[in-house]
């Protein structure tokens, strides 16, 4: 009986073996020809740019696809690649030149003026004949249904998660109202001339999208940008279509596919290789071998910096003195050229040289370990003194936190400073970061990559009424003639008249150095000797409806 | 045989509510909040409490397990706080993705410690079985991303023969372009376990033909391949369950393999998740990942007992 079975069993085995040999002979042989054309239409959209599909693939250094929501995730990465190419906000980012920081630039709101009588009532006047990706028009219902989406709780569609990401964008507007179809009042709670770059991260989707697919929206998103949402693959790839009608003029491109790579080397072995065409942030020891293989390596400053937010209430850091002698204690230019092979520049204010806001007037901090050990010695600290830094190991914007912070703390001790180094993982950094410094031992700094885009950053990081617990100048910095000119500018339209305002704020910046001023991104992306027409902005962003593939 | 399965199928219970436990406490210990994950950093604290209000995070911890697990109960694992998708509908591909490349590289390994191991305990002087001895010893030495990187500089960007990354060319879902995607990962997966199972079949074999048995069938003059087939039966449970716990390991070490390749499994998904604080994924992923653990080992001790009678009664 049991040899039957056994038998049984046996020829049961045999035919699944079989019954699977074939299924995974049938496989092979479609998924063989299924390649085959998939190579054959590749290799032709790449020999023939003309008529053929033009399809960029970019390797990004998230780690997963952002949520092509309003407010995408994965940062200004997300923002950058998703976001702008989806959406289009009131207000956009001008990135069509290189050559200076990207200026702001009518999107959605053909125009806008505040009120000769009361500052604080803006109109904008809305572009006509804008359609969202599914026929939707675009008109001031919209721009109302995306605010309540992110400003009135009572809403049937307010989304809480949605609001606390782009809340922070919003916090200075009192109320909204439409006035025509293609007319639209935002009134801010005081002079706020910051309003027009708050409103470039509000990005507005179709009404009748968001109805039909409710909390399932995000994975069927549909905006006024250059680029359509086709599909997205979990972890893999997320594909965007051409706009033909985009109102900004159709991009060039038929196809952006976007993949996640987060590791650097495996993002450099893919564009190497021909799987992608376009890697944001290579290692930089591979500049050099990545241009003589003909690869394009773009550099360009933008509003990034990389800095040690100083704890200005105890310690040694209350004496400028000391905060000055560390800012002139590291080698900038070293670190930018040896250790970064120049996918830096060296920062000695908030931002850099050539931006609207750098003060040409501050003294530059120059690499002067003599001074520095000077600085101290007037401080009361001629033999230097201990203190700890809390570092990332990794995060958005942080570049190579390791190796850096090794290199500063090298440069620092050499003037008598003697840092210990607690390098703790990203996120619990962040959670640290906003709750402030530790009330129970010395920490005299937080080493965070923080975003200049806005001038709201001057008041945010630095001013008297940002002081911990009541915002994110967590250091505890307060300088009143700051305070003053930032308030200026803040209620100052004219951008000419701001930007000088904002000059002088940078000046006090510098000379106060409530930071140590490391060095700014330059925002490292290597690209495939056949991507054509792409501008590097001074930007976070890019502009990708000018690119082509030859 | 059926009881002895109901009665391990009975003691998953337990231990998979131990499991997640352990995962809930140790997130909830491990500092980071996943609402900075999601909100910007100046963002205030009024709108970080509606945030964490919207996700239920304010509940106490109890409460929380408690909401958790029945709704998991009812196969409902929440949604993730970062992608806002059901978290089956993130963790189920992903899972399928990961078994393709475990399974491929636990085959992989087996074969491949099957044949090695057995040539190196027939001809345990020979200078091939010292080379493959030297390799394996190696291969355990070597951590599996590194390997990965330099199986990509090799083949993928100086040969250009196989792609780096990924599971699919962008455009294409074939088997067989699949398959071209598979080779560097299951490679690099299976070398770390090649080492590990070889050994164990080396010894495992050698062990068995000095034993009286195979003397005796010797001098009978029964063919060699005849005795090849007495030594495998009888190392089989051993090597056997030497592959299932591999398989587990396997599991384990392909988080960082998928990292280094793009690899859309189980693994770079919590490893992501973790980053990010994303509760809900890591909690649904581990659990995931320990379900196809105790369920392996199971199968491995079943099939363990299907062949060995000792077992069976024990």
């Amino acid at each position: 009986m049991k040899r039957i079975l056994a038998l049984a069993n046996a020829k049961r085995t045999t035919a699944f073996l079989l019954v699977a040999l074939l299924l995974v002979l049938s496989a092979c042989g479609g998924g063989g020809s299924s390649s085959g054309d998939a190579a054959a239409g590749s290799a032709s959209a790449g020999s023939n740019g003309s008529g053929k599909e033009q399809t960029l693939i970019i390797g990004m250094t998230a780690a997963n696809l952002p949520v092509p929501d309003t407010y995408p995730t994965e940062g200004y990465e997300g923002f950058r690649f998703v976001g702008y190419q989806l959406y289009d906000g009131l207000v956009d980012w001008d990135l069509s030149r290189s050559d200076q920081p990207a200026t702001l630039k009518p999107g959605l709101a053909e125009s806008w003026d505040t009120s000769q009588t009361d500052p604080t009532l803006w109109t904008f006047h809305l572009r006509k004949n804008v359609t969202f990706h599914d026929g939707t028009p675009f008109n001031a219902d919209a721009v109302i249904f995306g605010l309540d989406r992110i400003m009135n709780p009572q809403s049937e569609y307010y989304d809480a998660q949605l609001a606390g990401n782009s809340g922070s964008g919003l916090r200075y507007v009192d109320s909204y109202r439409k006035v025509d179809d293609y007319t639209v009042t935002i009134k801010t709670k005081g002079p706020y001339s910051f309003l027009l770059y708050d409103l470039t991260n509000i990005l507005f989707a179709s009404p009748d999208a968001i109805k039909k697919s409710g909390k399932d929206y995000a994975n069927h998103p549909v905006g006024t940008g250059p680029f359509k949402f086709v599909s997205m693959k979990q972890g893999q790839e997320m594909v965007l279509a051409k706009n033909e009608s985009y109102w900004g003029g159709a991009p060039k491109l038929d196809k952006l596919v976007l993949r996640p790579i987060s590791d650097p080397s495996a993002r450099l072995a893919a564009l190497q290789s021909g799987e992608i065409d376009w890697a944001e942030v290579p290692p930089t020891e591979s500049i050099a071998q990545l241009k003589s293989a003909g690869f394009q390596i773009l550099t360009n400053p933008y509003p990034h910096i990389w800095p040690y937010v100083l704890n200005l209430q105890d310690g040694p850091w209350k004496d400028v003195r000391v905060r000055q002698a560390a800012n002139y204690a590291i080698d900038r230019e070293g670190m930018s050229a040896a250790l970064l092979s120049g996918a830096a520049t060296p920062a000695t204010q908030p931002l850099y040289k050539g931006h609207a806001w750098y003060s040409p007037d501050a003294e530059p901090y120059t690499y002067d370990p003599e001074k520095a050990k000077q600085l101290l010695a007037e401080a009361g600290y001629p033999n230097g003194f201990q203190t700890t830094f809390i570092v990332p190991t990794s995060g958005s914007g942080n570049m190579w936190p390791v190796q850096m912070n090794e290199y500063v703390q090298n440069n620092l001790k050499a003037v008598g400073i003697n840092v210990k180094i607690e390098s703790i993982e990203w996120q619990t950094l962040l959670s640290s970061f906003i709750q402030g410094f530790p009330k129970d031992r010395e920490v005299g700094a937080y080493n965070i990559s923080l975003p200049t885009i806005s001038p709201s950053f001057y008041s945010q990081f630095f001013a008297t009424s940002s002081i911990f617990p009541n915002g994110i100048n967590i250091g505890g910095y307060s300088n009143p003639q700051f305070d003053e000119l930032v308030n200026k500018a803040m209620a100052e339209f004219d951008p000419a008249k701001q930007s000088v305002y904002l000059q002088q704020a940078s000046k006090i910046l510098a000379d106060d150095a409530p930071w140590i001023y490391v060095v700014h991104d330059l925002n490292l992306r290597a690209l495939s000797p056949k991507v054509k027409g792409f501008v590097q902005p001074q930007s976070w962003f890019a502009d990708l409806t000018t690119v082509s593939i030859s | 045989m059926a009881s002895f399965v109901l009665k391990r199928l009975a003691l998953m219970i337990p231990t998979l509510l131990g499991v997640s436990v352990i995962v809930f406490l140790m997130l909830k210990i491990v500092p980071g909040d996943p609402v900075n994950a999601i909100v910007p950093p100046d963002a205030s604290e009024s709108e970080r409490a509606a945030v964490r209000a919207q996700l239920g995070l304010d509940k106490p911890l109890v409460v929380q397990y408690g909401i958790w697990l029945g709704r998991v109960v009812q196969g409902d694992l929440g949604d993730s706080i970062t992608r806002r998708l059901p978290v089956t509908e993130m963790l189920l591909p992903a899972l399928k993705n990961t078994v393709i490349l475990t399974a491929a590289a636990a085959v992989t390994a087996f074969l491949a410690a099957l044949v090695v191991g057995v040539f190196s305990a027939y001809y345990p002087n020979s200078r091939l079985a010292a080379l493959f001895n030297g390799l394996s010893l190696a291969s355990i030495g070597l951590p599996n991303f590194w390997t990965a990187l330099i199986l990509i500089g090799i083949f993928s960007v100086t040969l250009g023969w196989l792609p780096s990354s990924g599971m699919n060319t962008v455009g294409s879902s074939g088997a067989g372009d699949l398959i071209k995607h598979l080779v560097l990962p299951t490679a690099a997966t299976a070398l770390s376990s090649v080492g590990v199972m070889t050994r164990m079949v080396r010894s495992t074999v050698s062990g068995i033909l000095k034993q009286d048995f195979i003397f005796a069938l010797q001098a009978k003059g029964v063919r060699r391949g005849t005795i090849l087939r007495h030594v495998l039966r009888n190392g089989m449970p051993t090597i056997l369950n030497v592959t299932g716990l591999q398989f587990g390991a396997l599991l384990a070490s392909s988080v960082l393999v998928e990292t280094v390749f793009s690899w859309p499994g189980i693994g770079q998904v919590i490893y992501q998740a973790i980053g990010q604080r994303d509760f809900p994924v890591v909690q649904a992923g581990v659990l995931v990942v320990a379900i196809a653990f105790v369920l392996l080992n199971l199968i491995v001790d079943a099939v363990h007992a299907a062949m060995d009678p000792r077992v069976r009664q024990a």
